[in-house]
């Protein structure tokens, strides 16, 4: 079959097609799931809240490379399913195919046992409440036979020598310090999504991590990443759309210069997700200094059918079957829980859950915990805004109304505000500012149906792709104001453009626009922030100057302007608009305390 | 090279040159001013390899040939600290300038001519000849209707084109379109040129002080055109690519025109404007009769409504129109006749701007499309709860 062909040409180009065998099968699967010490860290925790355990400890030695153990409080394995459980796709969690779509545990493949006793030795002991302990040990194909031993209840799992026989992997693992730095992260990501449960991670013997008697996720963030923070979080708990948003953020003046402060998760499983990020972007547009990160945790909550963890071997990504909503809402509620008013969210439309059939539950949102929204009003606006913890009460705002009150000006640039047990600090500049950046954006959102038609229409070339997209949004361009039309088979004609654009390149803007609806099929453009630099510089002009003496009645009308403005904590360029000092830190820094 | 002459004078003459040299630039040698002395003429050059000015003056005393190369901006700061006196100018072998005038004498580091770019010359048999008034004219009625959208170069400079004996620059920015013609005795070859707005604000702002009568020749090539009179010459290159067609955009018909009084109708439009500016700039016209009424608010300031008489010349019914009072008061500043027509169809559609008598200069804008006017008291938001 093969004759006539030089040896050549058979040695090159036919190889022949042959099943490999078994071992290479596992190896490779294995490989999928287990990429470094981390991973089995990931997969044993994962395990072990299933169990239901509420105190995790992992143990780890040279990086995990050389020895991991983990032990927890859960609910254990049955002396008879021992044996079953080092085996590949052997599991407790998912009965039939159906179940795949509805995934309730973190686990579901049985994969992850079976995986790592085909990369390194394995060794489980565990107690159920009823009986005896029993222990079992697992390397490649070889079981161990089930002893009897001495155990507490829950399990513990202990992996040794990573990778020995797979030189490959062993060669690509990192220093020690770099593959613990990646299971710190795991723990800690988990210790911050699930502050119910106690984490203890200890390396070479030495504990490095322990949540164990904190039960606030604040307090654990402040915990892990610094004291300071406390005061600048905030809570997000959000009944929405059929979800539920829970965890806490930065104010906009805390930010990071990467991500890695930012831990999201979805159903409590830890996930990456471009696509969350810049939903979290887009709610500080312009709130934070280009470039920057705020701190978040955050959890979503929904239905199980409505999003598939079965994407990735290490279940690191997800796909949301209502991507949009979920793209719509982490903005607008990250403004709201800054702006802790109604007055944005009534503006998400809720047609997802006469579609899927949730029980509506409205768009009901829980502010700040224990703060009650509607009871004060005030005589200039009746909008119930919630003003944040850390500012200026209701009460104290009353006082500065009818009362007389102290403000002292310093270097003609900072106002000095006291009330009650706080002392403000203002930037007088950037808290105009910021008061007239949110006028004018309003006054631009309602010159919104403003169409400045084209004397000479333009025609934009797109490529295929972004064509196809554009055929796509073209409805969403038009209800922006955006009137164009398809003109020959890959270009477009712009016929008019919103009035408050005529300025703005309006090309460079369209393409933009279509990269980013291809990227993110919810993209929604906010034109506002399109002309956000004009409205800053606009704002800025206006704005009063540092250095120019302020009048009590000028004081007082700005403290009340800036009360009611809708975004306190940064100017539009993302200075901080003021600093906060307690009558507590100033007994500190005299040592009265 | 050796001379002397008066302060002023020489101070003039290269601030025209000056404006064409660049400020900032990548290449440091275009940063200076090429002055060449031939037997009594003296030639200063500018080239920012964009456009390129020449201008040369007459030394009538004695003086020796030569050539140099001197930082424009030092020596222009110089001449205009020098009241009007006689300055001597001597540059020795090693490129130094020595600039002496009563009690003065400042001693400057100049360079070789060598490196500096060549000066284009221009070989075309295109050209047509207009007077300094006539040129002003022409780019007046347009330099301010051209785009400053760097995406789009095809519109950043005037377009200057002939149909027989007629002359036209024209310009827009997609919003508006400002047209001017000029009819000349006798233009023998057809051209069709984009001049960049640079080069078109410039020449503009030499000719100002210029005599009405003299003439200016402009030649025009594939790439570059120029435009010299006298001593003094300017070449600029010209923009690639293709005018819009604003035939099209022209209205052929229009159903109702209307004539009123320039200044008139200015003073109400600057008024309306007041208001308008905060509130994207929207005015509205509102025609009926023998009245128009202008009409602009803003959310949270106020209103204005001005009405003013007006002939309808023909057409019948209500026009109901929005402009951007930005491109309004530009036509009508620069509309020169007392009395002028305004042709359209509908609020929709481009209006026309034309002087009464002469057909010769015409602007184009595209209304506005807004809805009417809201309240100007803000609508307090009433909390939404579910």
């Amino acid at each position: 079959m093969r004759a006539g062909y030089p040896e050549w040409y058979l040695t090159r180009y036919s190889r022949m097609i042959h099943l490999l065998d078994a071992k290479t099968i596992h190896k490779i699967a294995a490989g999928e799931v287990i990429e470094r010490p981390a991973s089995i860290v990931k997969e044993l925790i994962e395990n072990s809240l299933d169990a239901g355990a509420s105190r995790i400890v992992v143990e780890v030695e040279s990086g995990g490379k050389k020895h991991i153990r983990i032990t927890d409080n859960g609910s254990g394995i049955l002396p008879e399913d021992m044996p079953l459980a080092p085996l590949p796709h052997a599991t407790s969690k998912l009965q039939t195919l159906d179940d795949l779509f509805c995934i309730q545990s973190f686990g579901f493949r049985g994969e992850a046992l079976g995986s790592i006793c085909h990369v390194a030795h394995l060794k489980i002991q565990s107690k159920t409440a009823l009986f005896p302990a029993t222990q079992i040990s697992a390397y490649q194909d070889h079981l161990s036979s089930v002893e009897t031993i001495s155990h507490p209840q829950g399990t513990t799992i202990e992996v040794s020598d990573l990778f020995l026989d797979i030189p490959v992997r062993h060669k690509f693992l990192k220093s020690d310090a770099t593959e613990f730095s990646y299971i710190h992260d795991n723990v800690l990501h988990f210790s911050l999504i699930l502050p119910h449960v106690e984490f203890i991670l200890k390396h070479n013997g030495k504990e490095l991590l322990n949540s164990s008697g904190i039960t606030d996720q604040k307090q654990r963030v402040s915990l892990f990443w610094g004291k300071e923070l406390f005061s600048k979080l905030i809570s997000i708990d959000f009944h929405l759309l059929g979800m539920h948003f829970r965890g806490c953020m930065s104010d906009p003046t805390y930010t990071c210069s990467n991500r890695s402060k930012q831990i999201l998760s979805v159903n409590q499983r830890p996930i990456k997700s471009s696509l969350l990020q810049k939903a979290i972007q887009l709610g500080f547009k312009d709130l934070i200094p280009a470039n920057r990160f705020p701190l978040i945790v955050l959890d979503i909550q929904m239905p199980a059918e409505n999003v598939d963890v079965n994407v990735h071997p290490q279940k690191q990504e997800v796909r949301f079957l209502y991507t949009n909503q979920v793209f719509e809402a982490i903005p607008k509620l990250i403004q709201s829980s800054f702006n802790g008013g109604f007055s944005s969210m009534d503006s998400l439309n809720i047609p997802f859950e006469q579609r899927i059939g949730v029980q509506s539950q409205g768009a009901v949102i829980h502010t700040f915990e224990g703060r009650e929204e509607s009871s004060f009003s005030y005589p200039v606006t009746k909008i119930p805004y919630a003003i944040p913890e850390t500012l200026f009460s209701p009460a104290t705002f009353q006082e500065i109304k009818t009362s007389h009150f102290e403000f002292l000006q310093i270097y003609d640039t900072y106002l000095i505000v006291t009330a009650g047990h706080e002392t403000w600090i203002l930037d007088q500049h950037a808290v105009h500012e910021r008061v007239l950046y949110e006028k004018f954006k309003d006054q631009s959102a309602m010159s919104k149906s403003i169409l400045q038609p084209l004397l000479v229409s333009e025609i934009i070339d797109l490529k295929p792709d972004l064509f196809a997209i554009y055929l796509e949004q073209k409805p969403l361009l038009a209800s922006l104001g955006f009137e164009t039309e398809e003109f020959g088979p890959a270009q477009l004609v712009v016929r008019s453009v919103p009035a408050v654009f005529t300025l703005l390149d309006m090309k460079e803007w369209l393409l933009h626009f279509l990269d980013q609806s291809k990227e993110m099929p919810a993209y929604t453009p906010d034109l506002i922030v399109q002309q956000k630099e004009t409205l800053q510089m606009a704002a800025c002009k206006a704005a009063i100057k540092a250095g120019k003496k302020m009048s009590l009645a000028e004081t007082k009308e700005l403290l009340q302007d800036f009360i009611h403005s809708p975004s306190h904590y940064t100017c539009p360029h993302g200075r901080p608009l003021f600093v906060s000092l307690g009558k507590t830190e100033l007994e500190k820094l005299f040592l009265r305390r | 090279m050796k001379f002397s002459c008066n302060s002023q004078f020489l101070q003039k003459a290269m601030g025209i040159v000056d404006k064409a040299i660049p400020v900032r630039t990548s290449m440091p040698i275009l940063e200076n001013m090429l002055i060449e002395l031939n037997s009594g003429e003296l030639k200063l050059t500018g080239n920012d390899l964009e456009i390129g000015i020449q201008n040369s003056i007459r030394i009538e005393n004695e003086s020796t040939n030569g050539s140099v190369l001197v930082k424009s901006k030092i020596l222009l700061s110089i001449l205009s600290k020098l009241q009007n006196q006689t300055v001597q100018i001597s540059v020795d072998e090693n490129n130094s300038m020595s600039l002496k005038s009563e009690n003065v004498d400042f001693d400057i580091l100049c360079s070789s001519k060598e490196g500096y770019p060549e000066f284009p010359s221009l070989s075309t048999d295109i050209s047509f000849d207009v007077k300094v008034s006539e040129l002003r004219d022409l780019i007046k009625h347009t330099i301010f209707s051209v785009s400053m959208d760097e995406t789009k170069q095809f519109l950043n400079g005037i377009l200057i084109k002939n149909e027989g004996n007629d002359l036209f620059f024209v310009s827009t920015d997609g919003y508006r379109l400002s047209l001017k013609k000029h009819t000349l005795e006798s233009i023998e070859k057809e051209f069709y040129v984009i001049v960049p707005y640079k080069a078109m604000n410039e020449l503009n702002k030499i000719i100002q002080v210029l005599e009405p009568d003299k003439i200016v020749q402009v030649k025009l090539s594939d790439t570059q055109v120029s435009f010299a009179l006298d001593s003094f010459l300017m070449i600029s290159r010209i923009i690639n690519g293709k005018f819009p067609d604003y035939n099209q955009v022209l209205p052929k018909q229009t159903e109702n025109i209307f004539t009123l009084s320039r200044r008139i109708c200015l003073e109400a439009a600057e008024r309306a404007s007041i208001i308008a500016t905060s509130s994207n700039n929207v005015v509205r016209f509102i025609f009926e009769g023998d009245k128009l009424g202008i009409k602009a608010n803003a959310i949270g300031l106020g209103e204005f409504y001005e009405e003013i008489a007006i002939t309808r010349i023909s057409g019948e019914g209500e026009v109901r129109v929005a402009f951007d009072v930005k491109l309004l008061l530009e036509a009508l500043r620069n509309i020169e006749s007392d009395e002028f027509k305004i042709k359209c169809n509908d609020g929709a559609t481009p209006f026309m701007f034309e002087p009464i008598s002469e057909g010769d200069y015409m602007y184009v804008i595209m209304p506005i499309r807004a809805n009417e006017f809201q309240p100007t008291q803000v609508q307090k938001e009433q909390p939404v709860t579910a």
